[in-house]
């Protein structure tokens, strides 16, 4: 037999540049915790210096009011991951609520629910197709959806909010459990799954993979038309969900429900970590920063902050958060005036 | 040919430049005189690119001077670079698709009357430049419109345009034809003949050493040689790149069992490829080679339904095989591994685990209910990690952290994973440092002496010429032949792939143009 | 008519002038309402507010960017204006409502090209921000111009149509024979490119964007001055019109073309459906389905635009390089 090359030797200090490569990932650290980290310190802060902040009925309706956005946008942080988004959620939403106040007040509770998931489902799907089948970015294809999904609304209702306040039903958005309010167990609850999903499933495997490098996905065999499919499905049934417990806190529903909703479902997702250009992504940091926009709302509220500078707020928060990332890469470039070029 | 007296054009001195982690360039001296064409070769990560993208503009050095006819310049931007009569045209070029050609030639230097652009006068000087260059297409034609060599022109004559007096080229042949080439270098030797100095870096020693006057060698980012062509022979550069002797390459016996694949008539995207047939048996390697364009890795990736197969018949283990699609090529028992890994291959964000085990989920799902199975994958990645000599420290990290061997060992592991009877290897070292790479081609030993049936694409000859028990050299589309055995040397197969009155046909026209003026 | 290099998508006849052809001729038989003059002036006027800022949103979309924020920027831009009207008179109070416009479209710019911020996110942002300050400085109410009616002019009459006309020609203009607008193209056709080549990427986006904000507050004006009230909550959901009108009027969002035609006639075609059901009594909530629709169904039937998912299929070319992902792109 002839020589062949050692290779089952490993020299030590091959084994030093193993270890050193993998030092430290400040960078997934900071993906993953960063956003959970200032909540607990701007918590902190408010707690010290608005006494009010720390008031167990006001921290209660802070986590309350975080499950609306939230719920929505754990759907979304799978979206974004998959390197994709939604812009329809808004419209989806008032369509879904609308659905959820009718049936509860026709035919009961469960079905209201079952309800508005379904509608959110189909409107999932809708998008799915249009991106899948047809070939249609999803920017311009929710756009699109989202139109026609708002003006349905209006045909539907005749413009008309719908309201129903049986007890059973409004319990949900507005009820407690052990002190804590109903909305968020149920925002925790959707969290564990959308985690569950993420790094449990083949699906969500696939959605990481998709979001990485979809060529690369492409090649490696990766269903990545039933995949992207099953992703909107995803953003649209969460959705629902959220929809229905919003109609049940507010004892109605309409359409115009809450203009504005998906750019705050996206803003969310992205504060907590997850990058636009997909392939990661931290459910925790969407369940951080949604409630941080909660948070920060109510301290302004508190603080008896005009309403308009709490958008204004919101929105110097997002930039703020975002331009961390771009200047923390501007002073590296500066530093190594670009990457190594790769031959 | 320039005479040594004439002073440097282009130079640089101890330049340095360095990275976190590593240093690029190492106390490079480099230079070019006027009228001369010059070629850079090395390996990858041997500095090429790191020089090119300084030179640019692109890159600041660490260290080091760069001197424009004897003085000293700074220039910290493209634009700067520009200015300085430096034209670089990148592999990927810097074109603007949707702008014409001409607009593309005069970029920032558009021709005005007042703040209008004078279209006229661009027009025209645009389709001087290009007559020079033997380009017949009109300047308002739309860039993308091209093809690849017409693009290339297109970067050649914005670098005229600009009166640039060095062009430097980043492996300019790769996206062209036999006869683009011959074109090219045609090109090449007659810029220099007009005075321009020609920094020419490329991998292809054949077309180096038809066109270059002096051949530098770069390795680990250090200036190892310069020489002029006549007293350097192709062995002494490869050592040179390489840094040891290559010993004498050496491919094991292999006894290779039934015909697993057979191909007949394929045509692959209704002509890229035409009226192939081939079989494939266990246990062997066939390798396909041929120049860029020549049809190897489209049918590679026909085969894999990555493109169409347009007509022919595809027979595996003698069932027809009907592959439209990667996820039908996996399921059928084909496994690749494709060239670009960056691109086509890893996903960078992922983990080492993640990248490995996602051809073939399915396999290691926990049946009830159909989750993944972390404990289990780990575990998978930990015994390929063993039989394929990876080395990294976590299964858990992020498979960007790897070196480029590592990570083409974790593409392969993921071919095998998905228990594959046929692998299509697509430059399978490609972005490799050589001590991978002959672990990699014993692995493929390995894989063969199992059974496994390989077909290799590669525009490595050596490795070729390693592996390979019968390779098909092609040619503009087609299969022009078949060697086997003995017959596959890299003389035989590139006499194939560029026929070779072709190479002597470069030599002397560049020998006739540098003298005949 | 023979190119002369660039895209100028003139004398092909577009699905969009086809469309808008035909549904008017539609409209017109069934309600003889429709073409009367003073409803083609009405379809003029809503046309034009939604073209103005279509057309800086079409110079934005070429250099590979877009603008969320142009809804605020016009209820900002319009507030402002409203308020000084008494103190500096009408057409100074235009002026420093473009500026303000401009102002804010300077600060995306910022967002964008300093710091990195993808346009998507940064301009959603500023959303936020300039729609707050809006509602901030009008405390909520409305800031109503008694007797002044000067300040109409912006909106009676053919003065919108005119005003999107020769932004238009202007912008056309622009795109076709200046260098910056030939740099725009270029810097939205391949921005690596374009910076290796030399283009200033940075000043061009930059200057496209403080564009944007420009005509986004001159549509502002307009809208403001129809009703003669500065209304914070002005002008909700026009980015997505402004948007809309220029993918039907046929520019692909993928950035390097640009149909000035095409914006215009795409914000026509909405203006007349919108007019045309209006007049037919069907409801006005069926605008929205209807734009959706249009939307949709332009883009399903459009050759040469393929998403992501249309492109995995093809190895890329070095002519393709429209990498454009779902539309955040950064500088």
């Amino acid at each position: 037999m002839s020589d062949r090359p050692q290779i089952l030797s490993m020299s030590s200090s091959q084994h030093e540049k193993d270890r050193r490569r993998a030092a430290i990932d400040w960078d997934l650290l900071w993906e993953k915790f960063g956003i959970a980290t200032v909540l607990i310190l701007v918590w902190i802060v408010a707690a010290l210096g608005t006494p009010r902040f720390a008031n167990l009925d006001n921290l209660s309706s802070v986590l309350r009011q975080s499950a609306f956005v939230g719920i929505s946008a754990i759907g979304m942080t799978v979206a974004i991951i998959a390197g994709t988004f939604d812009l329809s959620v808004g419209s989806a939403q008032a369509l879904s609520a609308w659905i959820a106040v009718l049936v509860a007040a026709h035919y009961g509770v469960v079905p209201a629910f079952i309800a508005a998931v379904l509608v959110g489902g189909i409107v999932g799907l809708l998008n799915g197709s249009l991106v899948v089948l047809l070939r249609i970015p999803a920017f311009i294809a929710t756009l699109g959806t989202m139109f026609l999904i708002s003006g349905l609304t209006f045909i539907f209702t005749n413009g008309q909010t719908a309201r129903f306040n049986g007890k059973d039903f409004v319990w949900w958005g507005n009820g407690q459990l052990g002190g804590i309010p109903v909305p968020f167990l149920i925002f925790l609850l959707c969290a564990l799954v959308g985690v569950v999903i993420l790094h449990r499933t083949p699906f969500g495997r696939y959605v990481f993979a998709v979001g990485s490098n979809i060529r690369a996905a492409h090649v490696a065999g990766v269903p990545i038309g039933r995949t992207v499919l099953c992703v909107f499905l995803t953003v649209g049934l969460f959705t629902g969900l959220g929809a229905a417990l919003l109609g049940s806190r507010l004892y109605s529903a309409g359409p115009g429900l809450e203009p504005g909703f998906e750019l705050n479902v996206i803003a969310t997702v992205v504060l907590g970590g997850t990058r636009l250009a997909g392939g990661r992504g931290s459910m925790l940091g969407t369940i951080a920063a949604a409630i941080l926009f909660a948070t920060l709302a109510n301290i302004l509220n508190l603080n008896h902050v005009d309403a308009f500078v709490q958008r204004v707020a919101v929105g110097l928060v997002l930039l703020l958060a975002l331009s961390v990332e771009g200047i923390r890469q501007r002073l590296f470039e500066r530093w190594n005036r670009r990457k190594p070029p790769t031959n | 040919m320039p005479e040594l007296s004439v002073p440097s054009l282009l130079e640089v001195r101890n330049l340095t430049r360095r990275f976190p982690g590593v240093v690029a360039l190492d106390d490079v001296n480099f230079d070019v005189v006027r009228g001369e064409v010059h070629a850079l070769v090395g390996e990858n990560g041997a500095g090429k690119s790191t020089l090119i993208n300084i030179l640019a503009g692109v890159l600041q050095p660490s260290e080091g001077r760069i001197l424009i006819d004897g003085a000293a310049v700074v220039f910290s931007d493209p634009p700067g670079s520009q200015s300085c009569g430096i034209s670089v045209i990148f592999q990927e070029f810097s074109l603007l698709p949707h702008l014409s050609v001409a607009e593309n030639v005069f970029v920032t230097r558009e021709p005005r009357r007042g703040p209008l652009i004078d279209w006229e006068t661009m027009n025209r000087n645009t389709a001087e430049i290009l007559h020079t260059l033997n380009l017949d297409i009109e300047p308002s034609t739309p860039v993308s419109k091209l093809s690849v060599s017409q693009q290339q022109l297109v970067e050649i004559a914005r670098a005229l345009s600009s009166k640039a007096r060095v062009i430097i080229m980043d492996e300019p042949t790769a996206a062209l034809n036999e006869r683009e080439v011959v074109r090219l270098l045609e090109i090449v030797r007659s810029l220099a003949s007009s005075g321009v100095a020609v920094i020419y870096v490329s991998h292809r020693l054949a077309e180096v050493f038809s066109v270059a006057d002096r051949v530098t060698v770069f390795r680990d980012g250090r200036h190892i040689s310069t020489s002029p062509r006549n007293a350097v022979t192709e062995q002494q550069v490869v050592a040179a790149m390489v840094g040891r002797k290559l010993a004498h390459l050496e491919r094991p016996m292999r006894t290779s069992g039934e015909i697993i694949l057979e191909a007949r008539e394929l045509t692959v995207d209704n002509g890229v490829v035409r009226n192939v047939s081939f079989s494939l048996r266990r246990g062997e390697v066939l390798g396909l080679a041929g120049l860029m364009g020549s049809g190897c890795s489209e049918l590679m990736e026909g085969l894999f339904g990555l493109r169409k197969i347009t007509s022919g018949t595809l027979t595996l283990d003698r069932e027809p095989l009907q592959a439209n699609h990667p996820r039908a090529a996996i399921r059928a028992g084909i496994g690749f591994v494709p060239e670009d890994r960056k691109t086509n291959g890893l996903f960078s964000d992922l983990a080492v685990t993640e990248n490995l085990t996602i051809g073939a989920l399915p396999r290691w799902l926990k049946s009830i209910p159909a989750f993944l199975d972390p404990a289990r994958e780990r575990q998978i990645t930990l015994e390929y990690k063993r039989q394929l000599n990876v080395r990294f420290s976590r299964p858990e990290q992020r498979i960007s952290g790897l070196s480029g061997g590592n990570q083409q060992k974790i593409i392969l592991g993921r071919a095998l994973a998905e228990n594959c009877r046929v692998l299509l290897l697509e430059e399978p070292t490609r972005g490799v440092d050589v001590g991978a790479k002959a672990e990699i081609y014993t692995l493929i030993d390995g894989l063969v002496a199992k059974g496994i049936a390989i077909l290799l694409q590669t525009s490595e000859l050596p490795e070729l010429i390693r592996l390979a028990d019968r390779c098909i050299v092609f040619v503009a589309g087609e299969a022009r032949a078949e060697l086997s055995g003995n017959e596959v040397t890299q003389e035989a197969v590139m006499e194939v792939a560029t026929g070779l009155s072709h190479r002597v046909a470069i030599r002397d026209q560049a020998l006739e143009v540098a003298n005949g003026e | 008519m023979e190119s002369r290099g660039g895209r100028f998508i003139w004398f092909r006849p577009s699905p969009v002038a086809v469309t808008l052809l035909v549904v008017g001729a539609v409209f017109a038989v069934l309600t003889p309402a429709f073409l009367t003059l003073n409803n083609l002036l009405n379809v003029c006027t809503s046309a034009s507010v939604v073209a103005i800022v279509g057309l800086g949103m079409t110079l934005a979309i070429a250099s590979g960017n877009f603008d969320l924020s142009v809804g605020s920027t016009a209820a900002f831009a319009g507030c402002i204006a409203m308020s000084v009207v008494p103190q500096i008179g009408v057409l100074p109070a235009i002026a420093l409502g473009i500026a303000t416009g401009a102002l804010v479209g300077w600060v995306n710019g910022l967002i964008v090209t300093e710091l990195r911020v993808p346009a998507f996110i940064a301009t959603l942002g500023m959303l936020t921000i300039v729609r707050g300050a809006a509602l901030i400085y009008t405390r909520g109410r409305d800031i109503y111009l008694f007797g002044k009616t000067d300040y109409k002019i912006l909106s009676s009459g053919v003065t919108p149509a005119l005003l999107a006309l020769a932004i238009a020609l202007f912008f056309g203009f622009l795109l076709k024979h200046t260098r910056f607008g030939r740099h725009i193209l270029a810097t939205g056709s391949n921005l690596a490119s374009a910076r290796r080549v030399g283009v200033r990427t940075t000043y061009v986006l930059w200057s496209v964007f403080a564009i944007v904000g420009a005509t986004a507050a001159l549509s502002g004006l307009i809208l403001s001055a129809q009703v003669l009230t500065g209304n914070g909550r002005l002008a909700t959901g026009l980015e997505l019109s402004a948007i809309a009108v220029v993918v039907l009027g046929g520019t692909p969002l993928t950035g390097g073309q640009a149909s000035i035609p095409g914006t215009l006639f795409g914000s026509l075609l909405v203006a007349v459906i919108n007019n045309g059901l209006n007049l037919l009594n069907v409801s006005i909530f069926y605008q929205n389905v209807t734009l959706g629709l249009l939307l949709l169904g332009a883009l399903s039937l459009t050759s040469g635009w393929t998403s992501k998912f249309g492109r995995i299929a093809s190895k890329g070319s070095v002519a393709d390089v429209a990498k454009g992902g779902d539309g955040a792109k950064s500088a």
